[in-house]
């Protein structure tokens, strides 16, 4: 028995380390503040490398790169010269969310997978193009947030989904943001276009708003609302003069009702997500 | 039929639960890590490519983030207009 057990482990480590083959990634743009969580990723796995930084501004590339200790020759002026010199599988964009369209119009026809950073698109015709050209080039497009790496959320679904122990969702809030981009000191870089109501596609609306409509759509499996109600407000016209910095937003479902809170006027920051069910969990002590 | 039970869920390695039965009690539920390749975006990414996930209708997927951009689209319409906004199928 013992050299078919031998045999056995060695198809084992072959099939690793195929797995293990760390994913060719590149980076489009450095303006989003979040790019902070590639620098921080750098060095702790070996599931990807990160090939490059796609950014036409000179002095943020070398601001950031030099700051996290990370070489010059990662920096290139365009994603088309990045993607030419160093082949990656993927591309991960922090960049204004109007630019998103632009960084899936240059991978998709070479087959490269794309993650933008929240949310996917400033509006509908942005989508539909994104649409064509996923379907026509087989790509994976994906958007990043923050929540979804949350072991609470994945309790949450548990509990839903697989326990049952809430019985059906009757009603959710989702409250997220904090007191302010410019009020918590993100870059000028980022602001110009997060407070642009073409880059970014609103205020707090966009930048927030979109963390409760992803999370409501996955746990109601991918369905849609019936219907959407929103108001916004602009209570700081002084520091956003172009974009809402409040925003309400209801969402109508056949079994269900959300409320998503968005909002630049927050005390503190906060992701915070209420989920209320129609069922008690039995007592199980 | 009454709401009798709810969920608090943020960044927090405990998740806040109230059964309404005992409202003044809120229980704290520990949280297990995710799986490695569901911890953060850069494994889940890679493990998107290599096949080992499939997106579905994950909260990264792209099914579910072209109705996030439809939600998105009819509350700027709505906000605009005054009017609740009707999604079609």
């Amino acid at each position: 028995m013992r050299p078919s057990i031998i045999l056995f482990c060695c198809f084992l480590s072959i099939s690793i380390q195929n797995t293990a083959k760390p994913i060719r990634l590149g980076i489009a743009g450095m303006t989003h503040g979040h790019v902070n969580q590639v620098f921080e990723y750098i060095g702790k796995s070996e599931e990807v490398v990160i090939v490059g930084f796609a950014e036409p501004n000179h002095d943020l590339a070398m601001r950031l790169l030099n700051q996290y200790n990370a070489p010059d020759s990662l920096w290139f002026s365009t994603l088309e010269e990045l993607i030419s010199k160093t082949k990656p599988e993927a591309v991960c964009a922090f960049n204004s969310i109007f630019e998103h369209l632009e960084v899936v119009k240059t991978c998709a026809p070479k087959g490269i997978h794309v993650i933008v950073e929240k949310p996917l698109a400033v509006n509908i015709d942005h989508l539909n193009q994104m649409q064509v050209l996923v379907k026509k080039y087989n790509i994976h497009l994906l958007t990043n947030y923050e929540t979804t790496w949350y072991p609470s959320h994945a309790k949450v679904w548990d509990m839903v989904k697989v326990e049952n122990s809430l019985g059906a969702i009757r009603k959710v809030v989702i409250m997220d943001g904090h007191q302010g981009p410019k009020e918590i000191g993100c870059s000028k870089e980022f602001l110009d276009w997060l407070t642009d109501p073409v880059q970014n596609g609103g205020g707090a609306l966009t930048d927030f708003g979109c963390y409760g409509a992803d999370i409501m759509t996955w746990l109601m499996d991918g369905q849609k609302p019936i219907s959407v109600t929103a108001v916004t407000q602009q209570l700081k016209p002084d520091i956003y003069p172009n974009v809402d910095d409040e925003a309400s937003i209801i969402l109508t479902y056949p079994t269900c009702h959300a409320i998503i809170q968005a909002s630049w006027n927050w005390s503190y920051g906060r992701k915070d997500t209420e989920v209320y069910g129609t069922k008690s969990v039995p007592d199980r002590q | 039929m009454v709401q009798k039970a709810f969920l608090i869920a943020n960044s927090k390695n405990k998740m806040s639960y109230v059964n309404t039965d005992k409202p003044s009690e809120q229980i704290w539920i520990d949280l297990s890590p995710l799986p490695a390749e569901r911890a953060n975006i850069f494994s889940y990414l890679s493990a998107v490519i290599n096949g080992t996930i499939n997106p579905g209708k994950d909260l990264s997927s792209f099914p579910v983030n072209e109705i996030v951009v439809e939600i998105l689209s009819a509350a700027r319409e709505s906000a605009k207009t005054g009017r609740t906004i009707y999604l079609n199928k």
